[in-house]
């Protein structure tokens, strides 16, 4: 009889140990971008390493629909179906066009997305504690910074007066933004002129226009569409030998002279924590978006060198990060 | 269940029962104390959690505010050029500081006079006034102040601290601190795998927490009853409800409070870890000592075992078992006793064998000569009972006066019941003694009845009874001596037994057998008494024991010859009704008809020269005196060799030899018979009279052709045997060998 309950439990206790052997199911992951495809970019890569840290092995226990548009916004709605017709477990939608697109598309899958200035206003959560639909993720606040990036601007080019500020068309946050830069430029007493884009075609003539309008300096505000062609806008400006202040970190690894703005590395970083929360049965509309508390002044010294801008030493020792 | 099966059960459950019992105890003892030891070492383990990370996040508020304090150092400039020498250094600050978003430099009067933000437009001399923020009055009366937790925009954590002027400035710097940063500290606080650190401010709500969600969400946890648990460790509720084990230390500077909470499951893994290593070496143990018990049981239960098994040998009679037992303890000692106790009955027994098998063969002894006695008896007592009854029919035979003739006749009557008598007692002491061999062979049974109504008829007739012996072609297969000797009793009684009416004789097939039946219309026998007819000397109608009524031997002598011949014998019998005595016997194969004896009566011829050779010459005479009066030639003599001699005058061979089967000097009748035969050459017709009934000796002349007569004689009998062999001359006569 004893004998007998010996076999029983042990059995009980391999069975336990074969059960927990037993891995989680693969997880669905749809990722959506409005510009690089998800292999070989960094942006994407911080955000694997995120789900790394937290234990998701592609392959074994995740794995990805990947979606591009490639800069071509208006394929956005249709790479969004697809993810939807696959029906994922959750979407990753880094810029505020592509987290647009896929709410658009779903009201059920979850939605993660990161680059979105102002997630209120875009209408894709109701408020930042309690986005309350089925899309949440990380804010980049960068409408407040457009005063800080003429700021930096006029510190490296003490002798500028006229800006311009590039901005995206019908873009509320950069309406907003665009606010921010008139009455910093006030405060300055600098003369700020807006030029718009409409997409990711529009981009050349407006680089166009600035260089037919001769300006001390351009800022070029954080977007989707301007990070997707940062190399050629880089490679453009320099070539006006325009000293300009980029939204975003990228730009000074692609070339640009210096950038301020959210560390998106960090951000998409931490967005893997959201898709984590998720996966393990969190409802998006209870998680809270995070804002950015860490931003990130960069400059390219080597372009600084070509355009033959000299550098204040004060403005050197204020970066985070020099890019040689 | 036998007896040592519960004494090994009883057994194996003490043994097993004390060992188990003290197992079981044992192992709850150390599972409460290694609850309670797990308990004190996670207790203790938590709160030391908690204090390194109040430790923690008290040196990283301070590091700020040391940090903000080095930048309130006085300047060697004046003025713009001192304000912006500090834009500088407030700017490095930033740089250096993550969680440091804005810092103000404000003047004596409470005007600010620097502003170095990250997200907004450094400013020199805004004019903003501060002088009634609290803070900066707290920061101008000489002392740190921190500011409660706000939300900015409702998600993110920050407090603004106030740090005084230093060494003679009148400056004071606010800075705002995104307490997020504190997570980064808290965050690093490893509490086991699942433990987590949190902060909370005075009012409960959530400052820093690994799920920064929570803070986000201005979680409010006042309610928490580990927040005012400060003196160890305590087992609370999480805010998500799950059972853990807290403790909380408060900052007192800042007024906050550190809580570590570590989820019950965990913190008791090593707990429920070593309750599984406890409870899979009990259930070891528990095997192992249910095994030992078990083996000890058997120890000591197989040598009872083995004690119970020799007695039960014993009592089977197998006396040469033997109980083996070396336990070298009492129980040895009972084996052996056991041991020489069976020793004992098993010589005991031989004797008693020895003395049985003397005893039997006394006996066997006692029984031959008992077989000796019958034989000698039955020879020795027929011979004068022959000769009587030989002289009383001489007797008969001569004209007498009716005095006279009424004595023979009584004397007759006595001598016919003596001859009755002698020869039940003879037989049925043959019986008993197993002298008796049956020999079966297929018979008619025809010829038996035959020689039934030879028998039987006058008799009937004399009594006035209708005696109906039926004609059948039935054959059987039995002994027809002792079968005969069955009919012969039965029909006897009968006859004996019905004063008037019918006594029918007859048989019925029944399949395989044949049911042979006589039926008397005599008074029949009661309900009770049939089971005793059997019995010896059991009369039923003779209360007065009259012996010319027979001994009451008769149906003992069918019961036992039954038995003997393996016959079925029945009785139907109503009182008054008459009765029906039925025997079963088995159907015989039909062979060469032998033509039964013709009992039939037919004249002598005379002159018929008839050889008589007997040794005793009283019955020698008698039965001379017989035959010749029927007006036979008889030439007698003691022997063959005399028969010879003497026949030798007549210078004729005899028409009839008749011989006493028993003769002097060793020989029998069957020898003289064959002497005189090959004597004269010829196959002379004999008979043989014999005094031996034995079963033996009547096979063994009818084996040789003859026909015998059993003394004593009636002289009806021989008459017509005599007459029938003289008219059949020299065709051998077919055995009738049945004593009459």
């Amino acid at each position: 009889m004893f004998i007998r309950s010996a076999v029983v439990i042990v059995a009980v206790l391999v069975a336990q140990a074969a059960s927990a052997q037993q891995g989680p199911r693969v997880a669905r992951v749809g990722y959506l971008t409005a510009s690089h495809a998800m292999d070989n970019d960094p942006l994407a890569g911080a955000f694997l390493r995120g789900l790394e840290d937290l234990g998701y092995v592609q392959g074994r226990n995740i794995v990805f629909e990947k979606r591009a548009a490639l800069g071509r916004l208006e394929l956005l709605p249709g790479l969004a179906g697809e993810l939807v017709r696959a029906n994922v477990d959750v979407i990753v939608a880094p810029p505020q066009v592509a987290a647009l697109a896929a709410v658009k598309a779903t009201r059920t899958i979850p939605v993660v997305f990161m680059m979105v200035g102002d997630p209120v206003g875009a209408g894709l959560a109701a408020s930042l504690s309690r986005p309350g639909g089925n899309a949440t993720g990380l804010s980049n606040q960068s409408g407040d910074l457009a005063g800080k990036l003429i700021e930096l601007l006029t510190e490296a080019v003490p002798t500028a007066r006229r800006l311009a500020v590039l901005t995206r068309t019908a873009v509320p946050e950069h309406d907003r933004q665009w606010a921010h830069a008139v009455a910093a430029a006030a405060r300055l007493k600098l003369t700020v002129q807006r030029i718009e884009v409409a997409d990711y075609d529009g981009v050349d003539s407006a680089l166009r226009e600035v260089a037919a309008l001769r300006f001390d300096g351009l800022v070029l505000l954080a977007d989707a569409v301007f990070v997707s062609r940062r190399e050629h806008i880089a490679r453009t400006v320099n070539a006006m030998r325009l000293p300009a202040i980029y939204g975003f970190g990228e730009f000074t690894d692609a070339g640009g002279l210096m950038s301020y703005g959210v560390n998106l590395g960090d951000q998409f970083r931490r967005a893997a924590h959201y898709v984590d929360r998720i996966l393990k049965g969190a409802r998006p509309g209870d998680l809270p978006i995070e804002q950015p508390s860490a931003f990130e002044f960069s400059i390219n010294t080597r372009t600084a060198a070509s355009i033959g801008l000299p550098l204040p030493r004060e403005l050197r020792l204020r970066a985070h990060r020099l890019v040689e | 269940m036998n007896a040592s099966r519960t004494l090994y059960r009883k057994y194996t459950a003490l043994i097993g029962g004390f060992v188990i019992g003290a197992l079981l105890i044992a192992g709850i003892v150390q599972a409460y104390f290694s609850y309670q030891d797990n308990r004190a070492v996670v207790s203790s383990l938590t709160h030391e959690k908690a204090l390194v990370a109040a430790l923690r996040i008290d040196d990283f508020v301070k590091g700020i505010v040391e940090q903000i304090a080095w930048v309130t150092l006085p300047l060697r400039g004046e003025g713009e050029q001192a304000l912006l020498q500090r834009r500088f250094e407030y700017r490095n600050l930033l740089k250096q500081v993550p969680a440091v978003t804005d810092i103000r430099q404000v003047s004596r009067s409470g005007i600010e006079e620097l502003l170095v933000s990250r997200t907004e437009l450094d400013l020199i001399a805004s004019g903003t006034d501060y002088s009634s923020h609290p803070g900066f009055i707290a920061a101008r009366a000489g002392a740190l102040h921190f500011s409660p937790v706000y939300f900015r925009k409702g998600t993110e954590p920050y407090a603004s601290v106030a740090v005084p002027a230093r060494l003679g400035v009148e400056t004071v710097a606010l800075a705002d601190i995104n307490l997020k940063f504190v997570w980064d500290s808290v965050s690093g606080i490893e509490v086991g795998r699942t433990g987590y650190a949190y902060v909370v401010d005075s009012s409960g709500r959530l400052i820093a927490h690994p799920d920064l969600k929570l803070v986000l969400q201005n979680s409010d946890f006042s309610r928490l009853v580990q927040i005012g648990a400060n003196n160890g460790a305590v087992l609370a509720q999480s805010h998500a409800g799950t059972n853990v084990i807290a403790a909380s230390v408060p900052i007192a500077a800042l007024g906050w409070t550190v809580v570590v909470e570590q989820p019950l499951a965990e913190a008791f893994t090593p707990l429920y870890a070593s309750l599984i290593r406890l409870g899979i070496l009990a259930a070891l143990s528990l095997v192992l000592a249910t095994l030992g018990a078990l083996a000890i049981a058997r120890r000591i239960a197989a040598p009872v075992k083995a004690l119970e098994t020799g007695a039960m040998q014993l009592a089977a009679g197998r006396l040469d078992h033997r109980v083996r037992v070396d336990t070298g303890d009492e129980l040895e000692l009972l084996a052996d006793q056991f041991n020489a106790m069976a020793e004992t009955i098993g010589r005991s027994h031989e004797e008693l064998e020895q003395k049985v098998e003397a005893r039997t063969r006394e006996l066997a002894l006692a029984n031959s000569a008992k077989s000796h006695f019958l034989a000698a008896a039955s020879h020795d007592l027929r011979q004068p009972m022959h000769a009587l009854g030989l002289f009383v029919a001489q007797l008969l035979a001569k004209p007498q006066t009716v005095e006279q003739r009424r004595l023979i006749d009584r004397i007759h009557a006595s001598s016919q019941a003596m001859n009755a008598l002698l020869d039940s007692l003879l037989d049925i002491s043959r019986l008993d003694a197993g002298a008796v061999t049956p020999e079966a062979i297929d018979f008619p049974l025809d010829r038996l009845f035959a020689r039934m109504r030879d028998e039987f008829e006058p008799l009937a007739q004399e009594k006035g009874l209708d005696l109906r012996i039926a004609s059948t072609g039935v054959w059987l297969r039995s002994d027809p001596v002792l079968l005969g000797r069955i009919v012969q009793n039965l029909i006897s009684n009968a006859v004996r037994y019905t004063p008037r009416g019918s006594v029918l004789v007859g048989c019925r097939r029944r399949g395989a057998a044949v049911r042979i039946d006589v039926i008397d219309s005599g008074t029949g026998i009661p309900e009770g008494e049939r089971e005793h007819v059997f019995r010896e000397f059991y009369q039923l109608a003779n209360p007065e024991h009259d012996r010319s009524k027979g001994l009451g031997l008769g149906l003992a002598i069918v019961e036992r010859l039954a038995r003997l011949l393996d016959h079925r014998v029945e009785i139907a019998s109503r009182a008054g009704g008459g009765s029906r005595f039925s025997i079963t016997v088995t159907r015989g194969a039909r062979c060469s008809t032998a033509a039964p004896l013709e009992a039939i009566e037919t004249g002598i011829p005379r002159d018929a020269l008839v050889s008589l050779i007997d040794d005793d010459a009283l019955a020698r005479e008698a039965m001379r005196g017989l035959i010749s009066s029927w007006g036979c030639e008889v030439v007698s003599a003691a022997s063959a060799a005399e028969a010879a001699l003497k026949l030798a005058a007549y210078r004729r061979m005899p028409d009839l030899i008749v011989s006493d089967y028993r003769l002097a000097g060793g020989g029998t009748g069957l020898q003289a018979i064959a002497q005189l035969r090959s004597a004269f050459g010829s196959q002379i017709p004999a008979c043989l009279v014999t005094g031996d009934t034995s079963a033996v000796v009547l096979r063994e002349i009818e084996s040789a052709g003859l026909h015998a007569l059993t003394k004593p004689v009636a002289p009806l009998r021989l008459r017509a045997l005599v007459s029938q062999m003289l008219k059949a001359r020299s065709e051998p006569p077919a055995a009738a060998r049945f004593p009459a």
